[in-house]
């Protein structure tokens, strides 16, 4: 059994808060390799670039998983071509995935993450990207584990001149779940769009570290969160934004919006600017509350009962990210189960 | 257009002038049990408070130095001095009876004037001892309290300051709260009856001669049910190249109903750690006002708290930081709410120029039970050049469903589009360069009483030199 602090914020602040970090104790023996991802499209099955940016998660979290998954699945798209990568993930796995999305190509990486009979009850994967310039890259993550599961993932991505990340995370269920994006802006005029969408029922946990590093001119970034928590659920979200000296021109945009459904839960809300360059604009917005008393009075003059107007107004954040996903299996799939949660 | 704002740094000859100090009375340098049990005897402490000092002493030794906030590894326990009594000091009411050249350094800060002319009340701290306080007769004749917190120690009001002594900041908080409890001397204790009202602030200043010397002074207020004041917070010193140290503490009581206004202008020398605490307690209807402005000291941690624990009590924070070369200014604020229908407004504002970190750290928490809680947040800060740091690190924490909370922050430079706008209603660039960051501060300014608005002013003086690409 290994206890290691993951997500740590990159400026922490008062420790009795609990917000610096997550702390975990994983069993590397429960785990075993997921089944190969699946691809669509032509593809390199190596990348020789180096990934020197770190996951989310932090460097206990990759020593750990390394430990468990020694070398990496490595995909690499051809230049000025497209590459699909489906990557489905079930309890008791884990992966280390490396993909470098080539000059001018595009990159869909669709990773889901479901829960199985196997005891581990636990999910962990390390995905690192290199975007080169003019590469577009699309991650897809959607979290549905069961009420036992943990699921960790940390992703940490390189983008180069003029290249384009968007990261779409959608959270289901699961026990607990950890995740975010440690995105290095590195080149000129490059961008990150992140939403993060999810439900926290029960006892469920949610632990988010989301960082951008603006490091190149006229970079841009937007991170927006919105979910719902209800009964005892918690959630920590965390959203850095940071401007190196030199990223000239650049913009970075953080919005949450948080909707509280019980007296019981618990939610952590941490968005920082950091900035060393004057000429930049940084923006964070936060709201965090209720369901407001008009909209709820509007809604049920119009014949739901206030379960229903809840369950219509959980159903459209969890499904305003699906116009952000570039494939319609995908898309079908997350409407079914959708569908099937209501019912 | 593409000019820049240029920002002197702020001169501080004003201040920055000092004293010698023959026959001053000094303790030793460092921190151990004889020269906590020395200042006591200095002090002529109550047994409870010889006691207090020891446990301090003890959680002193068990916390750690915070791990989260700026560097103070420049600040060595073993070289400061924690207390200082200058020659021929003693607590007055008549000015005239100040020595010399403390009258002379209070007159040069402009002190006396301020108190014929504005103030209800006036205590001067120098080093480590209160040595002057007054208080219009009439402000006296309401009940008003405002005096030495020694004095308090021992007179009348013996037992409110014991039951009221570091309940709000208990020694156990923090490692320099543990310190503060420990070595603290001097500093002002306010009472005002129930349904008083002080129509004109009280001050306190406090003056830091002694090089490598630290500051603990003690102020406890208690406003109670249904009365107001407005207390105003003053500090300075010369500037030595070994570091002075200030961990003061600053303890408020709004009772029912009552309205408290703390406001603070910050200029310690950039040589000080300024490592204070300052925590509000504000019951039912009560409200608690926080105006702040930090401009001094090399390195701050500075996070007024207030603790909304009555229903509908209510809590305002102004500040406004400016962070210049070598320093490197932690501040913000924390409040916490703990009834139903308590509500928070808190503004904040920062500069950063040449090469100066300015941070703005915040927790709002609202506690279960707070029902019908709401909070608004709005930070912004201006980077004037790409040598300063400019961060903003705020936590909301949120364990009600009936809450409204909302939070904005924006970091950036001067809009290049207000100052064309500026410029085609006949500006010149320079004059819309200044209107603009005049502009700024002037949410902080305005809260303050007229002339310590203009002493603010005087801080942020600014000059436009120029424009380069």
């Amino acid at each position: 059994m290994d206890n290691i602090q993951i997500n740590r914020i990159p400026s922490p602040t008062w420790n009795r808060l609990g917000v610096n970090h997550a702390a975990l104790t994983l069993n590397a023996q429960l785990l075993c390799p997921a089944r190969p991802v699946m691809t669509d499209g032509n593809c390199r099955r190596e990348t020789p670039a180096e990934f020197s940016v770190p996951g989310s998660a932090g460097p206990a979290f990759e020593q750990f998983i390394a430990s468990v998954i020694p070398v990496a699945e490595q995909f690499s798209s051809l230049p000025e071509d497209t590459l699909i990568l489906r990557d489905l993930m079930t309890a008791g796995q884990a992966r280390r995935l490396h993909l470098r999305a080539a000059r001018g190509s595009r990159l869909i990486l669709l990773s889901r993450y479901q829960t199985s009979p196997d005891p581990a009850h636990l999910i962990l994967e390390e995905i690192r990207i290199l975007a080169e310039p003019g590469s577009h890259v699309s991650v897809v993550q959607i979290l549905d584990g069961d009420e036992q599961d943990r699921i960790v993932t940390s992703l940490g991505a390189d983008a180069g001149n003029g290249s384009k990340i968007d990261v779409t995370q959608i959270v289901l269920g699961g026990s607990e779940n950890y995740l975010g994006g440690n995105i290095l802006l590195r080149g000129t005029g490059c961008s990150l769009d992140a939403a993060v969408n999810y439900l926290c029922c029960l006892d469920h946990v949610l632990d988010m570290n989301w960082t951008v590093i603006h490091s190149g001119e006229k970079t841009n970034s937007r991170i927006n969160a919105q979910g719902i928590l209800n009964d005892r659920s918690r959630k920590v979200f965390r959203g850095t934004i940071e401007f190196l000296k030199g990223a000239s021109g650049s913009v970075g945009d953080e919005t949450e919006d948080v909707m509280l459904l019980s007296d019981e839960v618990r939610n952590q809300t941490v968005p920082v600017i950091l900035c060393s360059e004057e000429n930049v604009q940084g923006n964070h917005g936060a709201s965090i509350g209720r369901l407001s008393d008009e909209l709820l009075y509007y809604l049920q003059s119009r014949g739901p009962d206030r379960e229903d107007v809840i369950r219509i107004l959980t159903a459209a954040r969890l499904l305003s990210a699906i116009r952000r996903i570039p494939d319609e299996e995908t898309v079908r799939w997350l409407r079914q189960r959708l569908s099937d949660e209501e019912t | 257009m593409n000019g820049k704002t240029y920002l002197d740094e702020i001169s501080h000859s004003r201040y920055d002038f000092r004293y010698d100090e023959d026959g001053y009375f000094k303790v030793d340098q460092g921190l151990n049990e004889d020269i906590i049990l020395e200042i006591s005897r200095e002090k002529n402490d109550p047994e409870w408070m010889r006691e207090f000092r020891l446990r301090s002493l003890e959680q002193y030794h068990r916390l750690s130095v915070p791990d989260w906030g700026p560097d103070i590894s420049g600040l060595n326990i073993d070289n400061i001095v924690t207390y200082v009594r200058p020659k021929n000091a003693g607590m007055t009411p008549k000015w005239s009876d100040v020595p010399s050249e403390i009258r002379e350094t209070f007159e040069r800060l402009g002190i006396p004037q301020a108190e014929r002319e504005s103030l209800a009340g006036v205590g001067a701290q120098y080093d480590s001892e209160l040595v002057y306080h007054n208080v219009r007769e009439e402000v006296a004749a309401q009940g008003v309290i405002y005096t030495d917190l020694e004095s308090a120690l021992h007179g009348p009001c013996a037992e409110m300051i014991r039951t009221h002594f570091m309940h709000l900041v208990p020694s156990t908080d923090h490692k320099f709260a543990a310190l503060h409890g420990a070595v603290w001397s001097g500093g002002s204790f306010v009472y005002v009856p129930r349904g008083v009202s002080v129509e004109i602030p009280l001050q306190s200043y406090f003056r830091l001669n002694a090089p490598g010397a630290g500051q603990f002074e003690h102020t406890l207020i208690i406003v109670d049910e249904g009365a107001s004041l407005h207390f105003i917070e003053g500090c300075s010193a010369p500037k030595y190249n070994v570091a002075n140290l200030h961990a003061g503490c600053v303890e408020l009581y709004v009772e029912k109903n009552a309205h408290l206004r703390y406001s603070t202008i910050e200029n310690w020398s950039k040589n000080m750690y300024n490592l204070n605490t300052k925590r509000a307690i504000v019951r039912e209807g009560g409200v608690m006002e926080w105006v702040s402005g930090s401009f001094g000291s090399h390195v701050s941690y500075l996070y007024p708290t207030t603790i909304l624990a009555g229903a509908k009590a209510q809590m305002n924070y102004t500040g406004i930081t400016f962070a210049g070369a070598g320093q490197n200014l932690d501040t913000g604020m924390k409040v916490i709410h703990s009834a139903p229908d308590t509500a928070s407004v808190i503004h904040a504002k920062s500069i950063s120029k040449s090469g100066g970190i300015s941070t703005y750290r915040s927790a709002v928490t609202v506690n279960p039970g707070a029902a019908g809680s709401k909070s608004t947040a709005n930070c912004e800060s201006l980077m004037l050049d790409s040598d300063s740091r400019s961060d903003t690190i705020p936590v909301m924490d949120i364990r009600t469903a009936d809450a409204d909370i909302g939070h904005e922050a924006r970091i950036g430079r001067i809009s290049s589009e207000a100052i064309f706008y500026l410029m085609s209603r006949g500006l010149s660039e320079e004059e819309a360069r200044t209107r603009i960051v005049s502009g700024f501060a002037d949410s902080v300014s305005k809260e303050l009483p007229l002339e310590y608005a203009v002493e603010m002013n005087n801080l942020i003086r600014l000059e436009m030199k120029g424009t380069i690409g």
